[in-house]
């Protein structure tokens, strides 16, 4: 039933109705400029999501060597303790060795809430990824109302993507 | 960045680490060092490692960029491990020894 408008192409209503919650970066000290901002989707839009177009890229990318060794994050038999503890290794063998080394440590700004949706959709497409259900998530994102949810309740007043006001980002909106 | 084991018997090219947003990129020094002249050579390779560092972080930055996002600069920091000999002994240089810009 879940996977019915992205086999069909079209977006479903309730699909669009994301309620956002506010998470403290440090407890205690509500703070808005140390905010998080979660957005909850749809129970059968994340099924969804991970059945039909996380899950067969992931092992498509995986299958096609298409994702760094150096990446980490959100793969299968990859461990986040690997980075500390390759990076402790390469401190080490760097001191027997006394080679000169330089490193940076680079945050990205923005990585997930501020990715431009047209680029993307392109990128499914480019893997693939049926039409149908590119164009159904594109519906999705674009017509996405946010609420905010708090103790009091769930907001009457929304913000929307529009094209003075654009949301970028797969629900997580740039806000 | 490439690590060859004590005994040169093994060598490991790679870029860095990487959890999904946030890296560490690192480069090496490729020149080969001078043994009559340890002091000299620490200060070449320092000389040598940075650009090769600046580039590598530019072009991170100009990959982020496409993608409408950027770095966080007020998160994101460099640092070097360069060393000086004395008297056969090796320890690693200060920022006031050998400063980055």
């Amino acid at each position: 039933m879940m996977s019915i408008p992205y086999m069909a192409g079209f977006s479903h209503p309730r699909w669009q109705k994301i309620k956002d919650i506010m998470l403290e970066k440090t407890p205690g000290d509500p703070k808005i400029h140390r905010m998080r901002i979660i957005a909850l989707l749809e129970s059968d839009f994340k099924q969804a999501n991970w059945l039909l177009i996380a899950r067969p890229l992931t092992w498509l990318l995986e299958d096609s060597d298409m994702i760094p060794d150096m990446q980490h994050g959100s793969r299968s038999g990859k461990l986040c303790q690997s980075t500390v503890l390759n990076k402790q290794l390469l401190f080490n063998i760097t001191r027997y060795t006394k080679e000169t080394t330089a490193f940076i440590e680079n945050d990205a700004m923005g990585c997930f809430d501020h990715t431009a949706n047209p680029l993307v959709l392109l990128i499914p497409r480019r893997l693939g990824l049926p039409k149908s259900i590119v164009n159904s998530l594109a519906q999705t994102w674009e017509k996405t109302t946010h609420l905010i949810r708090t103790k009091y309740g769930i907001s009457v007043e929304s913000y929307i993507n529009d094209k003075l006001n654009l949301l970028f980002g797969p629900g997580q909106g740039a806000t | 960045m490439r690590q060859t084991s004590v005994d040169k018997s093994i060598t490991v090219e790679h870029l860095g680490e990487s959890f999904v947003d946030d890296t560490s990129l690192g480069c090496s020094n490729q020149s080969p060092s001078n043994n009559d002249n340890l002091e000299a050579t620490t200060r070449q390779q320092f000389q040598s490692t940075l650009p090769a560092l600046t580039k590598l972080a530019q072009e991170w930055e100009r990959l982020l960029y496409s993608t409408d996002g950027g770095l966080n600069l007020q998160k994101s920091f460099w640092f070097t491990m360069a060393w000086q000999w004395r008297n056969g002994i090796a320890s690693l240089v200060t920022t006031n020894q050998c400063p980055g810009e």
